[in-house]
């Protein structure tokens, strides 16, 4: 054997050794990324479990009281009603006030939901709600575990309160279509909760850029459907609340500040909304 | 072969270099309040996100109070999928559970925005959706590698 073979015999033997370790590494190593924080592209996995996720908006369990803020925005239709209950600002209720409260609607009652801090009464409310969703589309789950529409679900036991925001999904109607749905809706509501006192919420105001750039969503189209369901309210027995008036700044739209849509808005103006909830009623 | 031989040493010893030195390592504990802020501070998001409590997290997410020992909610204004929801859980197997009902989360808003707001499907196609240990992430942006780049910053 020469010195050149016995030579490249050793860097072969270490040749190899590394070669070991570098595939103990990369497997050391591959395993270990593996346990990285998973990407974004993560692939989400329909449901698999035995628990049920409850839908986007059910009812409530009651909590404990909160503060009673002191906001007296006063309604201020923009046409005058034949005739019917009114609502003039009061002195505010507090939580326990409304335990025997309901409130339906569409993803702006969703959010009153989520934002508003109010725990102590029920809530049947979901995303792209309409008035003739509310009694035809089966997005909750009821109490005995069905699915079944929010006016179904507000049937489920006798409320005091209902309070309805349905309408901002719906403005590309005519508005006396939906009038007409509304009214079938509200006389559903009314058979099945007799002794009931329902307000019916008029239409959210929509931030200045919005209602410029919109034919369908804009301040006009809103306050003609409000002084529509205005009527509508009086001519049921219900209570109208003006939320234009209760949620608009000084220049009748959603403050810019609080929306990125110019529709939806932000957890303040759920804050004042309650205040005007806690100082209107019958 | 003494070429081939220095080539190979040279080129484990980089690997080696970057496989080690750079490894980071995720942490076992997060602090969630200084989560969810550098999450809101990275531009990922587009909507105005507010926080939500416990009991209304849990009705999206089904958990038993118990359950989560810690969590930071915050959700959109309406307009958008958009959300934030950080949570530490008493175990892993409870952490496991709240994960699988992350997941479905994700298919339950999209089936609830596919046609009332189409363009936030992109969104939930690239929701973080994670477990680390007690932790799981929920996480919903316009802009998912910024958010992403927030969770990568966490690992030492």
């Amino acid at each position: 054997m020469t010195h050149s073979n016995k030579k490249n015999k050793g860097l072969r033997a270490v040749f190899f050794v590394l070669l070991v370790l570098l595939v103990v590494l990369i497997v050391y190593f591959s395993k270990k990324e593996g346990s990285i924080l998973a990407r974004p592209s993560e692939t989400p996995s329909p449901a698999a479990t035995d628990e049920t996720v409850a839908p986007p908006s059910v009812a409530e369990t009651p909590a404990g009281e909160s503060e009673t803020p002191t906001a007296t925005p006063s309604p201020s239709p923009s046409e005058a009603v034949t005739s019917g209950p009114d609502l003039t600002a009061r002195d505010p209720m507090n939580d326990d006030y409304f335990s025997d409260a309901a409130f339906m609607g569409n993803s702006l009652m969703d959010g009153f939901r989520l934002f508003s801090g109010l725990t102590t009464c029920d809530y049947y409310a979901a995303t792209s709600m309409t008035v003739v969703g509310a009694t035809t589309k089966a997005c909750i789950t009821l109490d005995n575990g069905t699915p079944g529409t929010l006016v179904q679900g507000l049937s489920q036991e006798a409320y005091g309160k209902i309070y309805i925001l349905l309408g901002i999904n719906e403005i590309g109607y005519d508005v006396d279509t939906f009038i007409d749905y509304y009214s079938q809706m509200l006389d559903e509501i009314i058979a099945a909760q007799p002794d009931c006192d329902i307000y019916v919420m008029g239409l959210t105001p929509v931030s200045e850029a919005k209602s410029s750039s919109s034919d369908t969503f804009n301040m006009k189209r809103i306050n003609d459907y409000n002084t529509a369901l205005h009527q509508l309210a009086a001519d049921k027995g219900c209570y109208y609340m003006d939320l234009v008036s209760a949620l608009a700044g000084p220049d009748g739209y959603l403050p810019a500040s609080e929306t990125t849509d110019g529709v939806h808005f932000s957890a303040k103006v759920y804050q004042t909304w309650l205040d005007y909830v806690r100082t209107h009623y019958a | 072969m003494k070429k081939l031989f220095f080539g190979l040493m040279a080129f484990c010893m980089i690997f080696g270099m970057f496989t080690g030195c750079t490894q980071k390592v995720k942490p076992s504990e997060y602090d969630l309040d200084a989560l969810s802020q550098q999450l809101q501070e990275s531009a990922a998001f587009s909507d105005i996100l507010s926080p939500v409590t416990k009991e209304i997290a849990a009705s999206f997410y089904g958990f038993a109070d118990a359950d989560v020992t810690d969590c930071v909610v915050l959700c959109s204004t309406g307009a958008t999928t958009e959300e934030i929801a950080l949570f530490k859980c008493a175990s892993e197997e409870a952490a496991a559970k709240l994960k699988a009902n992350a997941d479905t989360r994700v298919e339950t808003q999209r089936t609830v925005y596919e046609s009332y707001a189409p363009g936030e499907m992109p969104k939930l196609d690239d929701a973080i959706v994670t477990q680390n240990g007690l932790y799981v992430f929920y996480i919903v942006s316009a802009d998912a590698s910024k958010a992403q780049a927030v969770l990568d910053s966490q690992n030492k």
